[in-house]
């Protein structure tokens, strides 16, 4: 872990049904910085906004007010199309439900990302195997994700999350449909990765035995950030 | 039960959007098939009201071309026939040409009526300017003065005359002591005008009244002597019609009493015949509207079960959950098939709207094209045809609901609880073992009762019929489609799906090379044309659609190789074959559009360049042709083939030939294909024997088919010189009036005179028997067959050329072979045949025989020519051909613009199905044009496919018809492209909005979006 931050949230709101009876305040004025390396749990109840803050870190909804940096750009003043691109290039994301695409191969799937950029077939195509491989999918590559365990799927949408080498991986409850055992498998897996590639990781999750994988742990109640503290606090 | 009743309800509320859309492409399908059948339908009630107009309440014409019909010994033998009529009358009828002095104008060939005024009602026929039928009290009064006469409307503009003015018309006088007319001059004046509409216009109105009376006095028949008895057998035939059959056999019975009484007159059922011919006409053209149709309404179909499909898999998670609490699989069926009922019962009604709206502008254009405009046709909607539209919407969109449904019910529960998938078994069940056995069995049972029946499966005698090949694609069909089902079971559903595709296409394509050659020349033809197009579609998008994977595989090899991303084209193309049966419905409707569409413009082209190119040879290089009412009476006064080479500089060579009407009877020794006394339209007789100037062919002629003597010495060569010197020999001895015996060979003593055939139906070798009218039979052989010959080519009946003896014509034909002249003149020019000034040299021979400087006209002996342009005539036969694929392309295209909309609503669907996956996408790094481009890169694959089978198909389609008539295929490629960039607009119209749409799905909601 270094002392770089690569990621930093400053006054951050979010308001849906903004002016209307149904108003909702989801996030009220979050402050986070996240350091490159770091492995970051983000804990709440129902409700309290946690996937609505991931959202918003990772591009693909946009607050009421605040400010977003990731690696010092601030998201919010990129256009559409460049937060996208942005997003494909420093961002990993993974999901609860793995959202692979069910008519895609594991390889298919995985090569996504890489192509959407100018990389030539055979190059994206032989860094996704690897990918693959260092996932323990090496035998699997050809199959589709109903032919694949939970846990391999959601390796599966870890190797894709990888592959552009993303600033960060956001991870929206990434075990939460997973047992026990495949949930130890999977946050040991993000934990080899972070600590051999030094990989940045913040997770949102339920359970706190996944945070307890994480160096910290950051607790929202009601939108609003109650603890921030380091692991263990 | 109740709480499917109550979810019926309830979805229906809640889902009321996605119904709408639903529905929608329910209407739409339905218009189509809505729209086609008011159209055909309009079209042949139309086309026969018009024919049947033109016969008024005529069952039976009594006529005698040579002598007058004695009225005191014929009309006893109708009254005491027995036979129950309504009414008959008397008339004498003549062909004349009329002549304005004051105006200059001619016309040729008008029928002259004299008839009595006090007949009955029923052949009422005249009706004033404003539509009412004119009195006969007033008609007595009116024709009172003998030299007075109705005229048509639009005669009389035609002759700028009016009320008041004065006719000169020619007229023949049968002059009994010599057997021939006399031709004479009348002067006659118009005292009434009448209207061109109402039954029994008489082939368009194109006649003149007159009192019987006055047309006795003219041409010298006496008070008991007329040309011609009319019966009808009903006086109100719309309400009390008379079947064809029964005409005919009224005609059967007359003609046999008329024998019997001694009377040697010819008996027609005019209605039944004229309604024959009618069907006869209609039918090309009705099969041509059935095929398109039948594919548009197919077309319609898998819109139909495609957007079916789309209600199940939008709603997996919540049958899932019916399955969970324990909704049994038939109440699933239940549900689907009540939806499917209501959705249908609506669409259907919406159909109606929308298939009435799309046959306005179709009737309308069939108006255009077929009736040149002069009928204003509305479409023709009946109480029978809106029930009908209304049943056929729900039987397809129930039908059309029931493999959905039967999906529906087969959803795996922990499938969807689970949000996964089980592996599917690879091969079908125990039933496909069953089935694929059954085919096999009665399969190999058809076959071997078709050879028991036919003697042999594989020869001619076998395959002569369309029941005959329909019956042996069956049975073979039925062996391979067992074979493939077989497979299914044994192997996997992939290799069955294959066997199925395959054999359709193997069938058609086996049919077309063996089948079709046998057909050639054969009415039936064209039905088995028909069938092998459904079938070739039919197995094309099988065999296309099962191995949907490989194809798209291919697409997106060459979609790597373009500066589409990559991503993209993994994206479409993986989707498309995850979705087999989605996409190869849609694929199928762009392929049958386009099987359609450019079947159309290959037949259209091909058609047009063969029988254009073709013209010139046929009409051995002569550009114009004239055809005269009648024969020039004083030969002194006009020598035609002399003096007509003076009227303009290019004219090179005039040649006369002669026609007359001969009755053809069967011989009982000859198998004959042909009716008793069967008309051709005209006979062509050449007996000149300055014909052919020395060695030189002046006109040349193709035979395709001769004797065997011929056929052995040159057929087998094949090449153009050795037809051309095997035609020439032909001729010669066509021209030598040589003659051959039955079994095709020369013999002189004992042999029959020859006679050219220009139709299959009279087939070299084939000897009948022809009648002069009013005189004896002689038996003739048909020596060979000509192509078409131009004079004939708009003629509905066929054409013979008649052995070129001198005596011969004038027995056949009293008192035209009396004159040494010709009725028919070539008449060969300097100019191109195309491009010169033949039009202008046509209007001279015009002026020369009808100007008001003419000889013929100045003496009164007037004769009416009308001097052709045969590349200008042939122009506009091909024109209509031209327009009557244009209508079906306008037919097509209708089918098309529904089906694009069609496919708007499904691709609107399916992106609300996809939302998850475009939030995933989005989520990924995919840009708002990257989702669009996904949308759009589908569904242009998809119709990229449609183009390439459409291609394929109609180009085997198109060969196989070039091959029916001998011509050169021709493959338009302007016409093509031009289909190309229009299907490239559909799809990208198809594929825009829904594109939009998607780019616009939030990726925050739809990443928590499940359906």
């Amino acid at each position: 872990m270094s002392e770089k931050i690569i990621l930093k949230t400053e006054n951050l709101h979010k308001i849906y049904a903004q002016d209307t009876p149904m108003e909702v305040h989801a996030l009220k004025g979050i402050n986070i910085a996240i350091k490159k390396g770091e492995m970051v749990a983000i804990m709440g109840p129902s409700g309290c906004g946690k996937t609505t803050l991931l959202n918003l870190l990772g591009g693909i909804d946009q607050p009421t007010e605040g400010q977003i940096f990731i690696s010092g750009q601030d998201i919010n003043e990129l256009t559409d199309t460049e937060v996208t691109q942005f997003r494909l290039k420093n961002i990993g994301y993974i999901f609860q439900l793995f959202n692979l695409f069910e008519f895609l191969t594991a390889l298919e799937n995985t090569v996504l990302p890489l192509f959407l950029t100018d990389a030539s077939r055979l190059e994206a195509e032989e860094e996704s195997k690897m990918m693959l491989r260092q996932m323990g999918l090496g035998d699997k590559i050809h199959h589709l994700p109903n032919e694949l365990s939970g846990g391999e799927q959601q390796r599966v949408a870890v190797s894709r999350a990888l592959l552009m080498n993303p600033a960060i991986i956001l991870g929206d409850e990434p075990t939460g449909d997973l047992d026990q055992d495949t949930s130890t498998e999977i946050m040991n897996l993000f934990v080899s990765i972070n600590e051999n590639y030094n990989q940045t990781f913040l997770v949102v999750t339920h359970s706190e035995y996944i945070a307890s994988f994480c160096h910290r742990t950051i607790r929202i109640v009601d939108g609003e950030i109650i603890d921030s503290g380091g692991k263990g606090d | 039960m109740n709480y499917i009743n109550n979810l019926i309800q309830k979805t229906f509320k809640r889902r009321i959007g996605k119904n709408v859309g639903t529905l929608i492409a329910i209407g739409l399908a339905v218009s189509l098939m809505v729209g086609v059948q008011i159209t055909i339908t309009s079209f042949a009630t139309e086309a026969l009201d018009f024919f049947v107009d033109v016969i008024g309440e005529n069952d039976v014409i009594i006529s005698s071309f040579t002598y007058p019909i004695n009225t005191t010994t014929t009309i006893p033998v109708i009254e005491n026939s027995g036979i129950d009529y309504a009414a008959f009358n008397i008339r004498i009828t003549q062909q004349v040409a009329l002549y304005n002095l004051e105006y200059g104008s001619l016309e040729k060939g008008v029928s002259f009526v004299g008839f009595e005024l006090d007949e009955d009602p029923i052949f009422d026929n005249l009706y004033d300017q404003n539509g009412t039928t004119y009195r006969r009290s007033k008609l007595g009064d009116l024709f009172k003065n003998e030299s007075h006469v109705l005229i048509g409307e639009d005669l009389a503009e035609n002759l700028n005359a009016t009320l008041g003015t004065t006719l000169k018309l020619r007229i023949g006088e049968l002059n009994e002591a010599q057997f021939k007319f006399d031709f004479k001059t009348f002067d006659v004046k118009i005292v009434g005008l009448v209207a061109e509409e109402g039954k029994g216009k008489e082939l368009g109105g194109w006649s003149i009244w007159t009192s019987i009376e006055n047309m006795r006095s003219i041409i010298g028949f006496g008070d008991d002597e007329c040309s011609e008895i009319n019966i009808a057998l009903s006086s109100d035939h719309e309400n009390n019609p008379i079947s064809n059959e029964d005409a005919k056999i009224v005609e059967e019975q007359l003609l046999e009493l008329l024998v019997e009484a001694g009377e040697d007159l010819i008996v027609i059922a005019f209605r039944a015949l004229i309604l024959e011919t009618a069907d006869e006409v209609l039918k090309d053209v009705l099969l041509a509207f059935n095929l398109f149709g039948a594919l548009i309404i197919f077309s319609g179909v898998l819109l139909l079960v495609n957007i079916q499909l789309i209600q199940v898999e939008d709603r997996v998670q919540q049958l899932g959950i019916l399955r969970a609490i324990g909704s049994r699989r038939r109440e699933i069926v239940r549900l689907f098939l009540v939806e499917s009922f209501i959705l249908g019962f609506l669409g259907s009604f919406l159909g109606i709207g929308g298939g009435y709206t799309m046959s306005i502008f179709l009737v309308d254009r069939i108006g255009k094209t077929f009736f040149d405009g002069e009928i204003a046709l509305q479409p023709n909607v009946t109480a029978g045809a809106v029930g009908y539209s209304i049943a056929l919407g729900l039987i397809l969109a129930v039908g059309a609901g029931v493999f959905p449904a039967i999906r529906a019910a087969g959803v795996d529960v922990i499938e969807v609880i689970r949000g996964i998938k089980k592996t599917k078994r690879k091969k079908t069940g125990k039933l496909s073992l069953a089935i694929g056995l059954s085919l096999i069995v009665t399969g190999i049972s058809v076959l071997v009762a078709q050879s028991f029946v036919y003697d042999s499966i594989l020869t001619k005698a076998g395959w002569n019929t369309a029941i005959e090949q329909w019956v042996f694609m069956g049975g073979a069909g039925g062996i391979l489609l067992g074979i493939s089902v077989l497979f299914g079971y044994l192997f996997s559903r992939k290799i069955m799906g294959n066997g199925i595709g395959l054999t359709f296409i193997i069938l058609s394509i086996f049919m077309l090379l063996l089948s079709l050659p046998q057909t050639k020349g054969m009415e039936d033809n064209n039905k088995i044309l028909i069938t092998l197009v459904v079938v070739l579609a039919l197995g094309t998008i099988i065999w296309v659609g099962v191995n949907l994977n490989t194809v798209t595989n291919f697409f997106r090899g060459v979609l790597y190789r373009t500066r589409i991303k990559k991503g993209v084209s993994l994206i479409a193309s993986k989707y498309m074959t995850s979705k087999t049966i989605r996409s190869t419905l849609t694929f199928g409707i762009f392929t049958l559009v386009l099987t359609m569409n450019i079947f159309a413009s290959v037949y259209q082209a091909t058609f047009a360049y063969n029988t254009l190119e073709s013209v010139e040879f046929y009409s051995g290089g002569a550009p114009i042709y004239i055809e005269l009412d009648s024969p020039i009476a004083n030969e002194t006064l006009v020598n035609v083939e002399t003096e007509l080479i003076e009227v303009d500089d290019s004219i090179e060579h005039v040649k006369g030939i002669n026609s007359t009407l001969i009755i053809i009877t069967s011989d009982e020794e000859v198998e004959l294909d042909v009716p008793t006394n069967f008309f051709p339209g005209s006979v062509d007789l050449i007996y000149n024997n300055t014909f052919k100037n020395g060695d030189e062919y002046v006109f040349d002629f193709l035979f395709e088919q001769s004797i065997a003597q011929f056929n052995d010495k040159y057929k087998q060569a094949g090449s153009e010189r050795y037809k051309l010197e095997y035609s020439h020999e032909l001729w010669d001895f066509f021209y030598n009036r040589t003659k051959f015996n039955k079994d095709g060979y020369i013999d002189n003593e004992n042999g029959m005179p020859t006679v050219i055939s220009t139709t299959p139906i009279l087939k070299p070798g084939d000897v009948f028997n022809i009648t002069g009218i009013g005189f004896t039979t002689f038996p003739v052989i048909v020596l060979a067959n000509i192509q078409q010959y131009p004079f004939s080519l708009s003629s509905m009946f066929p054409t013979l050329l008649i052995t070129p003896t001198i005596d011969f014509f004038p027995r056949l034909n009293l008192h035209f072979g009396l004159y040494p002249s010709y009725m028919k003149f070539l008449v060969k020019t300097s100019e191109d045949f195309k491009e010169g000034r033949n039009t202008i040299i046509t209007e001279k021979i015009e002026t020369f025989f009808n100007g008001n400087e003419s000889k013929l006209v100045l003496a009164e002996d007037f004769v009416a020519a009308s001097a052709n342009n045969v590349w200008e005539e042939m122009l506009q036969v091909v024109d209509f051909q031209v327009r009557t694929f244009d209508f079906l392309q306008y037919f097509v295209g209708f089918g098309l613009i529904v089906g694009a909309m069609g496919m708007v609503i499904i691709a609107m669907r399916n992106v609300a199905e996809r939302r998850r996956e475009i939030g995933m996408k989005r989520a990924i790094g995919y840009k708002k044009r990257q989702i669009i481009g996904t949308i759009m890169l589908e569904l242009f694959i998809l119709a990229g496919l449609g183009l390439i089978i459409g291609l394929i198909n109609s180009i085997i389609l198109g060969w196989a018809f070039a091959r029916l008539y001998d011509w050169l295929l021709l493959v338009p490629p302007l016409r093509i492209l031009l289909y190309t960039g229009i299907m490239i607009g559909i799809a990208l119209i198809a594929a825009i909005l829904p594109g939009i749409r998607a780019s616009q799905v939030t990726p925050a909601e739809a990443i928590r979006y499940v359906g």
